[in-house]
């Protein structure tokens, strides 16, 4: 599992400050660069197009850093929220048809993460990244910030703008639905 | 995660060339800013010269009447300045 770091008020009062802000914004980037990576990768599976993602993710945080307020946890969120939107955005731009569902975009990428994990990878991790491509949008995104970001659901309910009740039960679903897919498989 | 090590060291020198290290933000909205507040000026007096060139155009009887009240109030020594000079472009202009 992934821990994501903690923002300091110390670097968010930073990026508010004319003076610092580059300096204070590439700390940001350093500090978030993996989870955030990793969050959009999750996604859109290939290694290239996760770059691009995650470079536009930056690119568009750093442009509104004028207009963004609020505090450390906001920031977090924020910064997910355009992450996940730079990967969904992408995604978008993958479907093999306009009328493509993005759950049947995760669907046709679950096929290529055993190439791009390459011959050494774990298998049952192989598997299990496959069943979460196989979900519905919603329980993978929340599934994914739960289980592999660590995130609680107050924090998931800032990134998507949903409930945390509505979450939970997005999350039990998720879980049910891949115990029985890693069950079926065996 | 199943996949390979990444060069997150790479990725975030890309991100960097991307955002606090592009060449100066600010300068292009700013010289873009510049040109249009120059544009609508010159555009402006273009306008206005327009305008008053045609207000002059309407009204040709306004000069005599301004040549009147010129020659009524300004000081002799000007007026003869202005005679000496209007000879001169007479005397020495070919076409009149």
């Amino acid at each position: 599992m992934t821990t994501t770091p903690d923002i300091t008020p110390a670097l968010v009062e930073a990026l508010r400050d004319a003076a610092r802000r580059n300096e204070a914004f590439d700390r940001l980037t350093a500090a978030m660069l993996r989870p955030l990576y990793w969050h959009i990768r999750r996604l859109v599976v290939v290694h290239e197009d996760a770059q691009d993602a995650c470079q536009e993710c930056f690119v568009k945080a750093y442009d509104g850093l004028e207009a963004f307020r609020g505090g450390a946890d906001e920031l977090r969120a924020w910064l997910y929220r355009i992450a996940t939107r730079a990967a969904l955005t992408l995604l978008r731009r993958r479907r093999r048809s306009l009328f493509a569902s993005l759950d049947e975009v995760g669907r046709e990428l679950a096929v290529r993460v055993a190439d791009e994990a390459g011959p050494d990878a774990d298998r049952a991790l192989v598997r299990l990244h496959e069943a979460v491509l196989e979900l519905p949008l919603k329980q993978r995104l929340v599934f994914n910030l739960r289980y592999f970001d660590d995130l609680p659901y107050a924090a998931i309910a800032r990134i998507l703008g949903e409930r945390e009740q509505t979450l939970k039960v997005n999350y039990h679903y998720a879980v049910e639905k891949l115990k029985t897919k890693l069950a079926n498989h065996e | 995660m199943p996949y390979p090590e990444v060069d997150f060291e790479a990725l975030h020198e890309r991100i960097r060339r991307a955002t606090v290290q592009r060449p100066i933000p600010g300068r292009t909205p700013a010289l873009r800013r510049t040109l249009l507040i120059a544009t609508a000026s010159a555009a402006a007096a273009v306008l206005v010269a327009g305008g008053l060139f045609l207000a002059a155009e309407r009204h040709p009887d306004a000069a005599p009447a301004d040549l009147d009240a010129l020659l009524a109030t300004a000081p002799s020594e000007v007026l003869r300045d202005a005679a000496a000079t209007n000879y001169d472009d007479i005397l020495y202009d070919q076409q009149l």
